[in-house]
């Protein structure tokens, strides 16, 4: 009897610390969002936290945060546009100044948009294109597409004596990917209007090399790919390597600057020779930039801002490779 | 009859009780069966029919008393003792696999295996065998049931009963328990299952026949045993008795019947 | 034949015909189709899920699923990138490996097999779980550059045949023994069908499953290891979606999604179908919208068969009268 009576009695004091606990998390939710309130904060919806060019990115916008002293709010919620969302909603009830979205439905963004203004707050797409937006960072996937499709179409003159099968490994969905790939396949054309093409599609290395595979095998002429990732051009120079095809005159190209892809073209790989860099250190500075110029007043110029590819290739100075490379280490 | 009562019995309870609590669904029954004897037990809802039934599957244990095989006594601390000591119980659930075919059914979870260390190895089955086997039942018992490799989903209600009982009776049991084997099933099913438990007692095989119906008692049992109330309340040979009798002694209209006809 | 005989029998073969409709179809489409070279690229491109499929299609023989094969796939070849950047050497590396995905398919099959949990809600965690914990070990950054000795498990070849394809149809061998030929395969039916009645025969019913689990880790481990071969590289891409393409294998090739019936040779088929599938369209240059739409379409036709073939089982099941003719039908599919 005695223990039972005790062990109630430790229940019940449980409950109360709880229930105090509880009241003091209230009072202090309540209460620190004004002390909170002088420093302005950011919040990032950037959800593609394994992507390898990430830390370099987030680093890059803290030290920009850091030095405007705004706070930042980071994205935890993965690939996942209904997590997105619900990430968003928590962050409005919370309250921020400014939202950066990489947003993974752009159809479900009006509503949000919405709520960010009612908030009197920002809202700048990142990536795409967002109807009512502030502000956007955009990469010129278009004229990308046109720089590596000249490249392209100059290495098919140069070493294939001016015909060419070239394959495209591309998504069919994304806008992004197939604003790359249908630009570099424009600009082939504008030099080569009797290229031909192959299209599968494949975004991640795993799904490249089985691509690659299976287009080899119907064209074993095609020397060149153009991959719509750096990722997917990894998978296709695995399946070029172990097709038994010599590298004789090889092509494979991807975009996003990926460290690995980089440290390929800097080590002149026979296969992978071009990769579409954007400056991952910039990007990561404008997106706290961006909020900064509207709200002081910049020019238009300095709030939708079109990020512009590098192309990076074996006549790339190993020295320039270096520094795009810098922010991965 | 005469002959076989010479002989040991099969399977002898003894004293056999057992109490849920206050409830006391077993009080001290006794019960003698001899091989190639069909015993029928009756008795109304809540005599203690399914709490005897269990203790004999070795699915519940008695408080008190014995259970003796071919005179030997036997504790079944679980049902797969009371397998081994060769009193096998059917019931109603009958545990068959539907997507199993007939001889895979009566293998399983006793599959032979090829003989020699490289069978025993790489767990491979000697198929032919346990084919070749369940085809020799077949014969043996003059099964009326369809190609042994028709699957156990594509049998009627009565033949998945005659395949859950000859799976006990090919695997060596001499004594077999049968809870309702007849129940919910239709005029000629019924038949299917009686004149196999017939075929059972002239291969010496003991049976226990546990069931509502009056006139499947009477059909196939050579002596009947009703309990009511948790205590046998009968036990004599069926030729003795009608089914108005039974009737009365299941219900306890009649409990003086006992007196005048037991033996 | 009766009305029933002829459905049973497109239960039994259509995925085999469907198949080489398939390759005749492409054959005269693509003069390089048919080629000893496609071919082995077609089972090279597929060994992988192969690996993996067979174990699966196992457990959902037992009534149970693993859809955290991808992300074990990924976490195996993670580890092992770690361990190989922390100067472990080759063995240690691929021992570390394959024993992160043991240990997986372990705790998958203590907590579903041992303890009852929901399999999808656990091999569901697992999917984030997995590959969550893959992201925060390379923290963006991929591990590359293993050296030819490993490279041979993804690129090799021994007597003319790439060592991913002997891989597979080694555990493909193991599979169909165990199958059709060893108590197991009948024990998986009775667990996946009636695990009341395995369990009173005395079938093991806890462990079966759990030591299939433990399979399936292995697999999926094993998978991951060698498309980090085939890349040089342990990409955090690596077992993206693999779950479905198993799963569909599986589907397609007839086991049913409740357990309890199936064949390892038509999951054979049905893997073979979808790879035929998307190398085939690719070969012929069409949309790569059409491969998701013929694979969706090809599952739905074998859904519409399943169901076709259980209403058949219960029409086999009048409870009063005989079964008008009885179908007979092997142990197995393939004997």
């Amino acid at each position: 009897m005695g223990t039972k009576a005790s062990r109630a009695v430790t229940r019940r004091d449980l409950l109360k610390m709880t229930a105090a606990g509880i009241a003091v998390a209230g009072v202090a939710s309540v209460g620190l969002p004004v002390v909170a309130q002088e420093r302005k904060r950011i919040a990032i919806a950037h959800p593609d936290r394994a992507a390898d060019y990430f830390q370099g990115f987030m680093n890059s916008a803290l030290a920009e945060a850091d030095k405007r002293g705004y706070e930042v709010l980071q994205s935890f919620s993965g690939m996942d546009p209904q997590k997105q969302l619900a990430e968003v909603n928590t962050w409005l009830a919370q309250g921020f100044d400014a939202l950066i979205v990489l947003s993974l439905d752009a159809n479900a963004m009006a509503p949000i948009v919405a709520k960010v203004h009612e908030q009197n707050a920002l809202f700048v797409s990142y990536a795409n294109r967002i109807e009512g937006e502030d502000g956007f960072i955009k990469w010129a996937d278009r004229e990308a597409g046109a720089l590596l499709g000249a490249y392209t179409a100059k290495h098919i003159k140069e070493k294939l004596g001016g015909s060419a099968e070239v394959g495209f490994l591309t998504a069919t969905n994304i806008q992004v990917v197939t604003d790359r790939i249908e630009s570099t396949r424009e600009a082939i054309l504008a030099e080569l209007p009797e290229t031909k093409f192959f299209e599968a599609t494949a975004l991640s290395a795993p799904d490249a090399l089985k691509a690659t595979q299976s287009l080899l095998q119907a064209h074993p002429e095609m020397k060149i790919v153009i991959c719509c990732t750096d990722d997917g051009a990894l998978g296709a120079r695995s399946a070029y390597q172990n097709s038994g095809l010599g590298p004789d005159n090889v092509l494979i190209a991807g975009f996003d600057g990926a460290k690995q892809n980089l440290e390929l073209v800097k080590a002149r790989d026979p296969y992978l020779q071009v990769s579409m860099a954007l400056d991952i250190g910039a990007i990561g500075r404008r997106v706290i930039d961006i909020p900064y110029q509207l709200w002081n007043g910049g020019p238009e110029s300095e709030t939708h801002v079109l990020q512009d590819y590098t192309l990076v290739s074996h006549e790339t100075d190993e020295a320039d490779i270096d520094v795009i490379l810098s922010v991965y280490s | 009859m005469s002959t076989t009562q010479t002989h040991a019995p099969a399977l002898e309870l003894r004293g056999l009780s057992r109490s849920f609590g206050p409830v006391h669904a077993v009080k001290s029954v006794s019960l003698s069966l001899y091989p190639g004897e069909v015993i029928g037990l009756v008795g109304d809802n809540g005599a203690g029919k399914s709490t005897l039934t269990r203790m004999m599957a070795g699915t519940i244990r008695p408080d008190t008393g014995q259970i003796l095989v071919a005179g030997e006594n036997r504790t079944f601390e679980t049902a797969q003792d009371a397998r081994r000591a060769g009193v096998e119980t059917v019931f109603q659930t009958l545990a068959l696999v539907p997507g199993l075919d007939i001889a895979e059914n009566i293998f399983l979870g006793r599959e032979l295996l090829v003989s020699g260390p490289l069978g025993d190895m790489t767990r491979t089955m000697d198929v032919a065998t346990m084919r070749r086997r369940v085809q020799e039942g077949y014969e043996r018992f003059g099964l009326g049931l369809p190609d042994i490799r028709t699957k156990v989903a594509g049998l009627s209600g009565g033949q998945r009963q005659v395949v859950a009982i000859a799976r006990a009776v090919l695997w060596g049991s001499r004594i077999v328990v049968l809870d309702e084997p007849t129940a919910a099933l239709g005029v000629k099913q019924t038949e299917l299952v009686l004149s196999f438990i017939e075929q059972l007692r002239s291969h010496n095989v003991a049976v226990i026949f546990i069931s509502h119906n009056m006139q499947h008692v009477m059909r196939v049992a050579d002596r009947v045993c009703v309990l009511r109330l948790g205590r046998k309340v009968f036990d004599g040979q069926m030729s003795a008795l009608t089914g108005t009798d039974l009737v009365a002694l299941m219900t306890g209209a009649a409990t003086t019947v006992e007196e005048v006809k037991t033996t | 034949m009766t009305r029933q005989q002829i459905l049973t029998w497109i239960q039994r073969n259509g995925l085999f015909f469907a198949l080489v409709l398939l390759v005749a179809i492409f054959s005269f489409a693509s003069s390089r189709f048919l080629t000893l070279p496609n071919v082995t690229v077609i089972l090279l491109q597929n060994a992988v899920i192969g690996l993996i499929v067979v174990p699966g299609a196992m457990l959902i023989l037992c009534g149970l699923v693993d859809l955290s094969v991808g992300s074990v796939a990924v976490l195996a070849a993670v580890v092992f990138g770690q361990a190989m950047e922390n100067g472990l050497g080759l063995p240690a590396s691929l021992l570390f490996g394959l024993g992160v995905g043991m240990l997986w398919g372990a705790f998958n099959g203590y907590l579903i097999a041992i303890n009852g949990f929901s399999p999808i809600i656990i091999t569901l965690g697992g999917l984030a779980g997995a590959r969550g914990l893959a992201e925060f070990i390379t923290q963006g950054y991929t591990t590359y550059g293993y050296g030819p000795e490993f490279a041979f498990l993804g690129n090799g070849k021994l007597l003319g045949v790439p060592v991913p394809i002997l891989l597979f149809l080694l555990v493909l061998a193991v599979g169909l023994h165990f199958w059709y030929r060893a108590p197991l395969g009948r024990h998986m039916i009775a667990i996946g069908g009636a695990k009341d009645t395995a369990a009173e025969l005395g079938i093991p019913v806890k462990l079966v499953p759990f030591w299939l689990y433990v399979a399936s880790g292995v697999a999926s481990a094993l998978g991951g290891l060698i498309v980090a071969s085939q890349l040089d590289g342990a990409a955090v891409t690596i077992g993206t979606g693999m779950e479905l393409e198993v799963l569909t294998a599986i589907l397609l090739g007839g086991v049913s999604f409740t357990g309890g019936r199936g064949s390892l040779f038509g999951v054979f088929f049905g893997l073979l179908f979808v790879g035929v599938l998307s190398n085939g369209l690719i070969q012929i240059n069409v949309s790569p919208y059409v491969e998701q739409v013929a694979i969706g379409a090809a599952l739905c036709g074998a859904a519409a068969l399943d169901m076709l073939y259980q209403r058949l089982e219960r029409l086999q099941v009048p409870i009063d009268k005989e079964p008008i003719e009885p179908v007979t039908q092997g142990a197995g599919g393939g004997q």
